[in-house]
């Protein structure tokens, strides 16, 4: 985050007013001043502290016990969000799911920036036929809407993966399938910004400056351009998790999600509701977790590009 | 759509004059339909609204349909060496609770089937000991087949060390998606990994050619609902020729080629004597069994919801409405 | 004008191309459609290989698309398995304008499959774009009047707690609420499911109460999100110059809010409808499936699970197209509303 001064101090003035505080700390400040923002974070810290520091009480094959003569059971002591279809402890399974469903969510924005960044980078600073071939077939992912494409694509990658281990725990490998395909179904509206983004930056002197010294053209596209466009990526990327969290949970309610038993809070909710009126603790607690995740990250995405804007540099 | 009753039937005169078929959109009307009185008979009820059509005073019929859930055991050269092992199958046999299943899961409306002709009970050998549940033994049967859990992570091993970690596969049903977790729970505590998958229906019955995971061999225990061809008992599922290869890409013998099986299948087929085929059925049933190529978790029936008011109503499986005459509303 | 919507359609052509390319590729590639047509056993060896060929899946997948795309009645198919083609093909290909038939509900053309259900989600989601809309207008001008007023701030946090509420947890709770929880209580409560009640048969009275809790469920979100976008316009078109002039020229304050003001203010508005057509469809996959609403959601997740690609491929370029449509007439009335664009 050195670059970004040049481009964000355009306005020089603002710049003189507070000279003493950098670009990172300024943001920080305001960001801090985003209520909302400042409660989304509390909220997710809650809620990453819920799902890792849970794992400590309870032990993930605790989470995937089942006991068929207690199933259905409402909230108790024992239980206290009571217990799924299969007599499996609720509470236990929000723990586990969280982890996963949070784990989505970071990794597909992953998938989902990478992907976007480099066809927009790509497409908005070589211009040409490569642009219109990379926009054309941006253009027509973006013309499907997302759950059906979602939908299709669970499907094509299904049960293709293995199981995998990983910090010795066992996850199944629809995992990776539905990281991949909500990464591959969403870069789209990134690729755009990012390309806008780059059309109007390589046109500017210190692009062509560099360009006349015989910097290469990765080089230019990751050194010098891509930094100055990172306040929308970051924005982006955060309403991205969100997003990935919703989708995956409403994959996972369709039935084409992560294949249990691995918990999510998304394959919770899972058939639960063919019990809306027997068992409303099937669907309360889990689909309460993602409303609250992803509440707190619109609220964070929000505040996020308050202070990122260049335009409201100094308030 | 609405029959009304024959004046001149020749068994006598029906006791009902009209009988009506709604068909409902979905489950949840039906349920609400019968519920609240407005039908005397349904079918198919979700599981889930079983308790409270029985609350409301209704009645479950379940008819044997000739399909029974179980799983297939593929014994074929690149299965999984512990579901290639005939006493791993048998200790797989005892570490499921399938009373509990079908109790607790089924809500009691089924029993776990013995062999694969159970519905259709001449061709099955009477003498058959049914596998109970009894993980002590199933523990037993494993260490004495040399499956010992060597580095103490709960999961058995052979001497050369392979992990006795089986691939489960079935379709996303729900309630076959709940059974396998139940059964995963179960067989862990015997120390056998289950891994599970499950795919859609296309995916999973694929073909050979399609690269489906069944077909080609990837998964070692395989579940579904199936049958004989009911009412007869034939079926040529574990025929040698039906194994699926290059050269035979729409087989559908995903299980194993096994030559008494083989042998034993070929001659009933050519068997006209009634009880001569039945004993070989007989020996198929119980050899199977014994084997445990092919293990019965659930009927897989047609269910009848039947109302309050209906009374003398009596099924088969092949249609409800052969006794339609004698139907009487109270 | 005529010039721009007549471009904007010759550069759909390719767009659709692409997208029936990426799609089919991903549908043939998804399951067999074969695997379950034995009922509930297997699907006997020899039915498949007849099936296969009867339906062309035993051809390369370019044959299959291209079949697919412009028919083939202009060659010959082997039917009966002996390696020669002898009876002429009968379909005529999507740009002939027909769909083909189902595989899964043998013989029955696609077309009549998607008219089944196309207007019952046409039904459910033209009355909640326009709930949307009038909800929206009226909460947004409101709180735009009332700026930092308790029912602006209110509006403010509900829109953020609605815009982040998957669907279905709408859905789950508003049924909860109204139809479980209402029943229990004795009040008049909702139906959940369905379109109408059986017994009494399909009355629009029926229909509409059966769709008060889907359209509540879809609405509530875009409502919440629309809002803020309202007032925002509202808020900055209020301060404009022409507002103020209008205001001077002694117009009356209704005048002024709903023909000079909200005509401006609804641009954003336009665009924004017009863009999220697509995600408000992904909606109703979801809602029709809570709701057991027989629309095209329906349609689609129960032969997408079944593979049988010509009724997929039917459905989603059939959205695709409205996708397209919908993106061009954003653009024409956002022209219209707007003086100052002009397309050329």
């Amino acid at each position: 985050m050195e670059t970004p001064v040049e481009s964000m101090s355009v306005n020089g003035l603002d710049a003189l007013e507070i000279p003493t505080l950098s670009p990172r700390a300024l943001i920080w400040r305001r960001f801090r001043r985003h209520k909302m923002a400042m409660a989304g974070i509390c909220i997710l810290v809650f809620l990453v502290l819920y799902s890792v520091v849970g794992a400590f009480f309870v032990s993930e094959s605790y989470a995937n016990y089942t006991d068929t003569s207690k199933r259905l059971q409402p909230p108790s002591a024992e239980h206290p969000f009571g217990t799924d279809t299969v007599g499996r402890d609720i509470l236990a399974r929000t723990i586990y799911g969280g982890q996963i469903s949070l784990l989505i969510g970071l990794f597909a924005v992953l998938v989902e920036t990478v992907v976007g960044v480099l066809i927009g980078a790509i497409a908005g600073y070589y211009g040409g036929p490569i642009d219109s071939i990379l926009m054309r077939f941006t253009e027509a992912m973006f013309n499907i809407p997302q759950l059906f494409l979602l939908l299709v694509m669970a499907k094509f990658f299904g049960g293709k993966i293995p199981t995998i281990q990983l910090f010795g725990r066992t996850f199944s490998g629809s995992v990776i399938v539905i990281i991949l395909i909500l990464g591959l179904t969403s870069w789209m509206y990134l690729a755009r910004i990012v390309r806008a983004d780059f059309l109007s930056l390589k046109e500017r002197e210190f692009i062509l400056a560099a360009r006349t010294i015989g910097t290469s053209n990765l080089a230019i596209i990751f050194q010098h351009i891509l930094p100055n466009s990172m306040a929308p990526i970051i924005v982006s990327a955060t309403l991205g998790v969100a997003n990935a969290i919703l989708s995956e949970a409403y994959i996972s309610f369709l039935g084409l999600g992560v294949r249990p038993p691995t918990a999510t809070w998304g394959n919770m909710l899972d058939g639960a509701y063919n019990y809306i009126e027997t068992a409303p603790w099937l669907w309360i607690f889990p689909g309460s977790l993602i409303v609250l995740t992803v509440l707190s990250i619109n609220f964070v995405g929000d505040g996020l590009r308050d202070a990122l804007d260049p335009r409201t540099l100094t308030q | 759509m609405r029959f009304v009753k024959n004046e001149n039937y020749w068994l006598g005169q029906p006791k009902l004059d009209e009988i009506f078929i709604r068909f409902v959109p979905d489950d949840a009307s039906q349920t609400a339909a019968l519920i609240a009185g407005d039908g005397d008979l349904g079918t198919f009820p979700p599981l889930s609204d079983v308790p409270a059509l029985q609350d409301a005073g209704l009645q479950i019929v379940v008819q044997p349909s000739g399909y029974q859930e179980g799983w297939f055991f593929n014994f074929r050269d690149m299965a999984h060496p512990g579901a290639r092992d005939v006493k791993v199958r048998q200790a797989i046999a005892m570490a499921i609770d399938r009373e509990a299943i079908n109790r607790d899961l089924l809500l009691g409306l089924t029993k776990a089937p013995e062999t694969y002709w159970d519905s259709l009970p001449a061709y099955r050998a009477p003498d058959i000991e049914p596998w109970k549940y009894n993980p002590e033994e199933a523990k037993r049967l494993l260490d004495e087949a040399g499956w010992i859990d060597r580095d103490g992570d709960g999961i058995r091993e052979d001497a050369e060390g392979n992990k006795l970690t089986l691939i489960h596969g079935t379709t996303i049903r729900e309630i076959r998606q709940d059974a396998q977790a139940v059964a995963q729970q179960q067989l862990k505590e015997v120390g056998i990994d289950l891994q599970l998958m499950s795919q859609d229906a296309d995916l999973f019955f694929g073909s050979y050619a399609d690269g489906a995971a069944p077909a080609l061999g990837e998964v070692d225990i395989m579940e579904w609902s199936d049958g004989p061809y009911f009412p007869d008992p034939d079926t040529d599922y574990w025929l040698c020729s039906q194994i699926p290869t290059d050269e035979n890409p729409t087989g559908y013998n995903y299980f194993g080629c096994d030559e008494k099986l083989d042998e034993l299948f070929t001659r009933q087929l050519t068997t006209v004597n009634v009880q001569e085929r039945q004993e070989i059925f007989h020996e198929i049933s119980r050899y199977m069994h014994e084997q445990v190529y092919w293990l019965g978790m659930w009927e897989d029936p047609d269910y009848w919801i039947v109302g309050k008011r209906l009374t003398n109503i009596k099924f088969s499986g092949v249609t409800p409405f052969y006794n339609s005459i004698e139907w009487d509303l109270k | 004008m005529t010039q721009y919507i007549i471009r904007r359609l010759l550069q759909a052509i390719p767009l659709l191309f692409i997208i029936s390319l990426i799609l089919f590729i991903l549908m043939r590639n998804t399951g067999d459609p074969l695997a379950t047509m034995g009922g509930r056993r297997l699907t006997r060896p020899e039915d498949r290989e007849r099936l296969a060929r009867q339906f062309g899946l035993d051809k390369p997948i370019y044959v299959q698309y291209l079949y697919w795309l412009i028919g083939n009645d202009w060659t010959k198919i082997d039917m009966d398995g002996d390696g020669i083609p002898e009876t002429p093909g009968t379909r005529k290909g999507v740009l002939r304008g027909e769909f083909g038939t189902s595989l899964v509900i043998r013989g029955k053309p696609v077309s009549t499959l998607i008219w089944e259900r196309l207007p019952n989600t046409l039904l459910l989601m033209i009355t909640t774009e326009v709930v949307i809309i009038i909800f929206s207008i009226i909460i947004g001008v409101y709180s735009a009047l009332r700026q930092y007023s308790v029912i602006d701030h209110l509006v403010t946090t509900v829109s953020f707690v609605g815009y982040s509420m998957p669907i279905f947890f709408i859905a789950l709770a508003s049924m909860y609420l109204f139809a479980v929880n209402f029943k229990k209580w004795g009040l008049p409560y909702l139906p959940t499911v369905g379109m109408f009640d059986p017994q009494i048969g399909k009355t629009p009275a029926q229909v509409a109460l059966h769709m008060v809790l889907p359209v509540f469920s879809m609405a509530l979100i875009s409502i919440a999100g629309y809002s803020r976008f309202v007032r925002a316009t509202m808020l900055e078109v209020m301060n404009e110059d022409y507002i103020r002039t209008a205001r001077a020229k002694g117009l009356p304050n209704f005048t002024i809010l709903f023909i000079h003001a909200l005509k401006n203010a609804s641009l954003p508005l336009v665009t924004i409808i017009g863009l999220d057509i697509p995600m408000l469809l992904g909606g109703a996959i979801v809602t029709e499936r809570i709701f057991a609403w027989p629309g095209m959601g329906r349609l689609f997740l129960d032969h997408v699970s079944r593979a049988d690609t010509p009724v997929v491929m039917g459905i989603l370029m059939l959205i695709s197209v409205a996708v397209i449509v919908f993106q061009l007439i954003t653009d024409i009335v956002y022209a219209w509303l707007d003086p100052r664009i002009r397309y050329t």
